[in-house]
């Protein structure tokens, strides 16, 4: 079994009196991909802000790579290799899609002009927004500002990349290409943890599930066993696994 | 299928504005043998105009920190001169290096003050940051309260003499300040500062020190103001606080930039000198001129809201200057 590279030890934040995440603890080891289920509210996207230092937790503590950085400010862990995605898009709308990979692979990832030039052109030929590349980034439509999210949180390298739902939003065949993404960035090493609704996009390239409610962990595990798990299929799939998934 | 070659930073437009900044301020440096002294005078002021609608430009256009309060560091940089030329028996045109950087020193602990706030009250805490320093200086008798002193120590010059090296001096500070913003705008810390601006969560997680970069942009458009008002006071050789710290200068400085064109090099440039062309063609007709002002301003921010430059740069927004970044795409051969 690899270090893990994250731990999550008794993770709680609350807004005012309103308990968002509640005492959650979880490993994930260097290399794999955890996915991240839950119905809307459930604290998913909280979790990833505390990660990535966004939010700063009200109680418990993150290690990454052995290191606490619990307290360490949201570029800091960046820059020590936490790269992520927002759910709703947040390009830099004032700049083109190649400076927007362009920030972060020069900040976030340390390169040199040159270097980051390099790596902002080869994300940008996986994301599959190389022909955009010199569009403004304001001017993108959905899908492309979905792109942009994903190829900007490679762009610095990430060791550990957070996603937050990419699918949502996509058709169904634009899917499987996102999922082959994912699924290279996942075999070049890197960790992931990928929050998302579209299950079967998740299910295909996740090690871990883990299915989250009120703040609290539900399950965790082997993911068909977690999405079998008759409580998770309760709270989260509906009463039956057929009418979830269609 | 497009492939991509490599990113470049020099295009085919982006040669241009270098050179042809070199020869403007050469041509520009003729001008005491061609141009009347009063004439002089008014491009002196051009200069300052240049100066504030550019350090403005970088706050604000850049940065995303819309001030109000520039004009504390004009009054403390035209202030700042006379207290040295005068007082201390500095040379006046020595003394304008220091007052920009006594400008951006001050700018340090206000920035602390400011940086508490966000927008809007950010914008009048600037204001009100402004008017201390107003209501500080004329409590200070040694630089003549609140009526103001006059700077007497450059009168062992020749008046043409003087009035020429004002104009050279102000030239060479206009020319500081545009190339430090092409090179600031330009380098790494440029790339970060337009993160920033255009959303400072997605910035810092991607590596951009939000805090820091704000910080130094808020200190150097401070020094590059103070330069300002230190020409101010070179060219007018009179300092008086009601006019140095004068919310007017933001509202110029906004009618500049907004004119011009926000958030690029080019377009604060072209905003000063309109502004300084209408100040000259309507300065007979009193409040009218106010008048016009605002009604230009209006009509451009709803017929034109990217300003003149931005209706020649068109929609790819292209720049004289190579600041951005461009991917070149061939064809997989």
């Amino acid at each position: 079994m690899t270090a893990p590279i994250l731990e999550v030890e008794h993770l709680g934040r609350s807004f005012g009196k309103v308990s968002v995440i509640e005492d959650l603890s979880f490993d994930l080891a260097a290399g794999q991909t955890l996915g991240i289920v839950g119905p809307n509210g459930a604290g998913k996207s909280t979790l990833l802000n505390l990660v990535g230092g966004v939010l700063a937790p009200s109680s418990g503590r993150i290690r990454f790579e052995g290191q606490d950085v619990t307290r360490l400010r949201a570029e800091v862990r960046a820059r020590r290799g936490i790269g992520r995605s927002f759910q709703v898009p947040r390009p830099f709308g004032g700049l083109t899609v190649l400076e927007n990979l362009l920030v972060a692979a020069r900040f976030a990832g340390g390169r040199t002009t040159p270097e980051a030039g390099e790596r902002a052109l080869q994300v940008l030929e996986t994301t599959g927004l190389l022909s955009q590349a010199n569009a403004p980034a304001g001017s993108l439509r959905l899908l492309d500002r979905k792109r942009l999210e994903l190829a900007r949180g490679l762009a610095s390298g990430p060791r550990l990349l957070l996603l937050d739902e990419i699918a949502g939003g996509l058709t169904e065949h634009e899917v499987p290409a996102l999922v082959e993404t994912v699924r290279e960035v996942k075999e070049s090493g890197v960790t992931v943890v990928w929050i998302e609704h579209v299950v079967h996009a998740v299910l295909a390239v996740a090690d871990q599930m883990m299915c989250l409610t009120y703040g609290r962990m539900l399950a965790l595990g082997e993911p068909q066993a977690v999405m079998n798990d008759p409580e998770v299929r309760r709270v989260y799939l509906g009463s039956t696994p057929e009418e979830a998934l269609g | 299928m497009a492939h991509p070659v490599g990113v470049v930073r020099w295009t085919g437009a982006s040669r241009v504005g270098p050179p042809l900044l070199l020869v403007v301020v050469v041509a520009l440096a003729a001008g005491p043998f061609v141009v009347a002294p009063q004439q002089l005078f008014g491009l002196v002021n051009l200069f300052a105009y240049v100066m504030l609608a550019v350090t403005w430009n970088l706050l604000a256009g850049y940065g995303g920190m819309v001030s109000v309060g520039q004009q504390a560091s004009i009054g403390l940089g035209a202030y700042a001169v006379a207290y040295l030329a005068q007082t201390v028996g500095l040379n006046g045109f020595l003394a304008l290096p220091v007052a920009a950087v006594m400008a951006g020193v001050v700018a340090v602990p206000v920035s602390f003050l400011a940086f508490r706030l966000v927008g809007g009250y950010f914008a009048i805490g600037t204001w009100v940051v402004a008017e201390v320093f107003r209501l500080l200086t004329v409590q200070w008798d040694a630089v003549g309260a609140g009526s103001g002193t006059s700077i007497t120590s450059l009168s062992g010059y020749d008046r043409d003499v003087r009035l020429a090296l004002t104009y050279w001096v102000a030239l060479a500070a206009a020319a500081v300040v545009v190339v430090g913003s092409v090179l600031l705008v330009r380098s790494r810390f440029g790339l970060g500062l337009a993160a920033v601006r255009d959303d400072p969560v997605a910035a810092a997680s991607t590596g951009v020190g939000v805090t820091t970069a704000k910080r130094v942009v808020f200190v150097l458009a401070a020094a590059g103001a103070g330069l300002a008002g230190g020409v101010l006071a070179l060219g007018s050789l009179r300092v008086q606080p009601d006019s140095v710290y004068s919310v007017q200068w933001t509202a110029f400085m906004v009618f500049m930039v907004v004119i011009g064109g926000v958030g690029t090099i080019e377009g604060p440039i072209v905003g000063a000198v309109v502004f300084f062309v209408l100040q000259q063609t309507l300065a007979h007709y009193g409040a009218t001129y106010l008048i016009v002002l605002g009604v230009v301003a209006i009509a451009m921010v709803l017929l034109a809201p990217r300003g003149l430059w931005g209706l020649l740069a068109g929609s790819r927004g292209t720049t004289l200057f190579p600041v951005g970044y461009r991917a070149v795409l061939g064809r997989r051969s």
